[in-house]
């Protein structure tokens, strides 16, 4: 049993577990988290990331990069329908078209399932995309010419593509039980919602609408896989080498260790590229039969209508308050629209509404969450989803109701402030939302302001503010190691995929840290399943450095005192006598006896007959009894032109804690990355699809519209919130998606109060300012 | 997709050749989905035959020249990728949207998947490749470092070439010409703030 301690918070008290369970080591390591104050060597600093110099020189080698000797090309034919039975196909013309080596349909293809519910190909299709045959050739164009030459007879079945259509009871049904997913809401209820609506003083109730926002990843979905001798080997496009080599594995019916996943930099992935897609299934499937890797990536319109997105929702928040601002009861009730197949991913259509249970003190919450079966691709995680989705409507409520009670919008949230976690009625770790406030008011030169109060012809300005909320890891498995080399160089060895936020120089950093020597000492072996420790999944979850970085920190830790072990010997002193400090080993009792790294480090390899020093790291759970939450505060200003209704973000400022930033560089880039993303969704993401059709009429980038140059604020700051957290041996909780989440409301706000009217319907484009100005007079 | 009785050899129509090339944004689309695909026309063209219809180029690409034979609907980001295996030259949409295939063509920053590699023989192309010789790199890749001007790396080629045929010409931008320059160019990941930061750095050192 781990020690434990009391917390005492407005006198109640709570019996939490003791720091120290989580700090214990292999070997009775024990590691104490840094210091609140204590000032670091290479941790926390600005410093570029490890693969900066492949990336700006162009020799970074991507998945859709790779050229293998005998590589064959593939390319999908997909679904012109969104429901249909395909009653016949014929493809003895495309396969006499030279240069083409195999074609795939249902009828050729095997019982290779994709899930349990169905095979890779099937006589019939649920949406437009849906895969219907796939042919590989010499080159990509060839294949492309033989997908026009596929003859498939289709008998057109009834489609609902529109979510408040699929409600209808007259609907066509997309799965035999209905259309809401497994038949019924998932539902959370704490306290009892109709006392405390009828305690309520005043009751305020807003209905908030988003649309479908897609990852978008620059570089496209796909992969090359060589399957030889029932070894598969994949290079892919993935957010986790770990998590494509497990569900390859399981699909393909392989022994995980037959498969080997390499990536070593990942063109974007937002949450699109975790697991496997159809496509990897079927780039395997084609390197079987012709016994030649073959490269399957997805072009642009592809990647738009048949990976994931972020789902369309309708949140419903009703919620009571006393006249001086407390919270009372919370009702929400949210539809999201899902695809057409009853599969994993349909969880994300219901997956807002954590931010209304666990953000604000409030006794009495419902929550009610319906997922909604259309004929579309499944939704999927979309950074910070769920959140994202709810702090979108949440934070517009909120500061609809600080103008009801004519309130400051901080005031507000400061009155429902949740010191213990209201869900799990457990303490936080740390809590930096009311440091992020005050910081980020004070730097932003927050002064409330009336509605349309500062005009200039057509141009209105306003400003407004917004909550960041996200959740922390509670810890899963994540092991790393540490080789150090006889010169007295260190490797770092993780199990990830870099997805460019820079996981490897924060790896690189702590090893660096922790082993006292340059960080340019320090290299870092990631991105290949084969020869790498299981450091994480799949990178999701704005996790990867809370999780992995603990292991590479513990794994540092041991190959340190492994070293001390050889030092003791070099200093002819015992083990107990010897530390590393400042990059040398001192003995304690004799500080003049001293061996330097090189010195010790020299004493192994081959000329030496010693093995290297490889320290074994892992991360453990975070101790028990307290909850690890992500905190921030966005403030923004923007300019309205009351003419043509187009909006501009002028200045953000981001306070965000997320305990200690690893890289003060790279923690500002991913703010300020997040939330422009956050910006896009609010003003001008969307995916549109045509309900008659089902299809996607702007599966491209000019009629999908994300932030370029021209749409960014000119000042983007980033106020870190160093929070002092010890859920981990490193202090950090993470970064990655809480910025997006954040942006919309404060974006939203920031026009009400340059306009004075609401919209709430997101993404917020220049048509709709203009026909809620008309419509307000 | 139509299930007519066409003529059993295989035929590419002039339509299909563009779908396939995925000009414009419907065009992709029916690549994609077999959505508004019309039955073959029963034109003239002759069957395809692999090889038949290569053509020799000769491309000037980063101040060396090259031969080569290629199918004459490749695109010089195709060319540049598969047939030179310059792959920094990145494509993120291959129909003209993105920026992250930008070149600069005689001085000009152009996007390579909407260029015929057949069209720009003779003229001085340049790639993110020729940037940097023997580990020497140019101030834009330095700035591009030193600012955390990227996240993924998908676009970053095309960022700093869209910049190099900026400070080529205009050699002290002011942040607005900066701006516009990357204008073409989508960075998903959103590290406008530090490009624009990095762009104006390099300028000072150059």
């Amino acid at each position: 049993m781990a020690a434990t301690k009391q917390i005492i918070i407005e006198g109640k008290t709570f019996t939490v577990e003791d720091e120290s369970a989580a700090l214990q080591g292999q070997n009775g390591l024990m590691l104490e988290p840094w210091g609140k104050n204590e000032t670091l060597k290479h941790v926390g600093k600005r410093i570029p990331k490890k693969v900066a110099w492949d990336k700006v020189t162009g020799q970074a080698k991507f998945a859709y990069d790779i050229q293998v000797s005998g590589m064959l090309h593939a390319r999908v034919l997909r679904s012109p329908h969104a429901s249909a039975k395909i009653v016949d196909i014929d493809i003895s013309v495309a396969e006499r078209l030279p240069g083409v080596r195999a074609i795939l349909t249902y009828k050729n293809a095997g019982k290779q399932r994709w899930d349990r519910q169905r095979a890779v190909f099937k006589d019939y299709v649920r949406l437009v995309g849906d895969e219907v045959a796939a042919v590989v050739a010499d080159t990509e164009l060839i294949a492309g010419d033989a997908l026009q030459l596929i003859k498939v007879k289709y008998e057109a079945l009834p489609h609902v593509i529109d979510l408040e259509e699929a409600l209808r009871p007259d609907a066509p049904k997309v799965q035999p039980y209905g259309n809401i997913w497994e038949g019924k809401p998932s539902i959370y209820e704490r306290g009892d919602i109709q006392k405390g609506l009828s305690e309520a003083d005043v009751v305020i109730e807003h209905t908030y609408t988003n649309s479908e926002q897609h990852h978008a990843c620059l570089e496209m979905h796909g992969c090359v896989a060589n399957w030889a001798n029932d070894q598969l080997t994949v290079w892919d496009s993935t957010q986790g080498v770990h998590l494509a080599r497990d569900l390859l594995a399981l699909t393909l019916n392989l022994p995980i260790s037959n498969v080997r996943v390499i990536n070593r930099h990942t063109g974007g992935g937002f949450g699109s590229k975790n697991g496997i897609k159809q496509y990897h299934v079927i780039a395997a499937m084609l390197s079987r039969e012709t016994g030649r890797p073959v490269r399957l990536f997805l072009n642009r319109s592809e990647v738009f209508m048949v990976t994931t997105h972020r789902p369309r929702t309708r949140q419903k928040i009703k919620a009571g308050f006393k006249s001086d601002g407390t919270l009372t009861a919370i009702d929400y009730e949210e539809y999201g629209r899902g695809g057409a197949w009853n599969e994993g991913n349909m969880r994300w259509a219901s997956r807002a509404g954590d931010s209304i249970k666990e953000l604000y003190k409030c006794p009495n919450v419902r929550s009610t969450n319906y997922a909604v079966h259309t004929n579309l691709s499944s939704p999927g995680a979309c950074r910070g989803p769920g959140n994202t989705e709810t702090l979108f409507a949440l934070e517009q409520f909120f500061d609809e109701a600080a103008v009801h009670f004519n309130m400051d919008p901080i005031e507000l949230r400061l009155k429902n402030f949740a010191e213990i976690h209201p869900l799990t009625s457990q303490p936080y770790f740390s809590n930096g939302l009311k440091e992020s406030y005050q910081k980020g008011s004070n730097a932003f030169g927050w002064k409330r302001q009336k509605p349309e109060s500062v005009k200039d012809g057509t141009k209105r300005r306003g400003i407004g503010m917004g909550t960041v909320h996200w959740h922390g890891t509670s810890g899963e498995p994540s092991q790393a190691l540490v080789t150090v080399y006889p010169e007295g160089t260190v490797e770092v060895n993780a199990g990830i995929a870099d997805i460019g936020v820079g996981a490897p120089v924060i790896f690189a950093q702590i090893a660096a840290e922790e082993l006292q020597v340059p960080f340019d000492k320090v290299r870092v072996a990631y991105g290949d399943s084969a020869g790498t420790p299981y450091t994480i999944n799949s990178s999701y979850g704005s996790r990867t450095t809370s999780l992995a970085g603990p292991a590479v920190r513990m794994a540092a830790a041991d190959a340190k005192q492994q070293l001390i072990q050889i030092a003791a010997e070099v200093l002819k002193v015992s083990p107990a006598d010897v530390q590393l400090k400042d990059g040398v080993f001192i003995t304690k009792s004799d500080p003049a006896k001293q061996a330097s790294f090189k010195e010790v480090t020299g004493q192994m390899g081959w000329r030496k007959r010693r093995h290297l020093v490889i320290g074994k790291g892992k991360r453990l759970d975070n101790p028990k009894g307290r909850k690890v939450d992500i905190f921030g505060a966005h403030f923004i200003e923007v300019e309205v032109d009351t003419a043509t209704g187009s909006v501009r973000v002028l200045r953000a400022v981001l306070a965000h804690d997320s305990g200690r930033p690893i890289n003060a560089l790279t923690y500002e880039s991913q703010v300020q990355g997040g939330f422009l993303m956050g910006l896009g969704m609010a003003l001008f993401e969307e995916r549109i699809i045509d309900a008659e059709t089902g299809v996607q009429v702007n599966a491209d980038f000019h009629g999908y519209c994300c932030p370029t140059a021209l749409d960014v604020p000119d000042q983007v700051t980033v106020i870190p919130i160093e929070t002092h957290d010890l859920s981990t041996n490193i202090n950090a909780k993470g970064v990655g998606e809480p910025p997006t989440a954040g942006a919309g409301g404060a974006i939203a706000n920031a026009l009400y109060n340059a306009i004075g009217v609401r919209i709430r319907d997101y993404p917020i484009t220049p048509s709709k300012v203009l026909q809620a100005l008309k419509a307000a007079g | 997709m139509s299930s007519n009785d066409e003529k059993e050899k295989p035929r590419i129509s002039r339509r299909a050749f563009l779908r396939t090339m995925g000009i414009g944004a419907a065009a992709s689309t029916a690549v994609a989905t077999g959505v508004l695909q019309a039955p073959l026309a029963e034109s003239a063209v002759p069957p395809k035959v692999e090889g038949l219809d290569y053509v020799p180029v000769e491309l000037k690409v980063n101040g060396r020249r090259y031969a080569l034979n290629i199918e004459p609907r490749q695109s010089l980001a195709d060319v540049l990728r598969t047939g030179l295996e310059l792959t920094g030259t990145k494509i993120g949409c291959n129909q003209g949207e993105c920026g992250a295939c930008t070149v600069i063509i005689d001085g000009s920053a152009m996007y390579s998947c909407l260029l015929l590699a057949v069209n720009v023989q003779g003229k001085n192309i340049e790639t993110i490749e020729g940037l940097s010789r023997g580990g020497r790199l140019h101030p834009l890749q330095s700035a591009f470092i030193e600012k955390d001007a990227y996240q993924c790396g998908w676009c970053t080629p095309g960022q700093i070439m869209a910049s190099k045929a900026l400070l080529d010409k205009n050699k002290n931008p002011t942040f607005a010409e900066v701006k516009t320059a990357v204008s073409g160019n989508i960075c998903r990941c959103a590290a406008y703030n530090h490009i624009f930061e990095a762009v104006l750095a390099a300028a000072k050192k150059l």
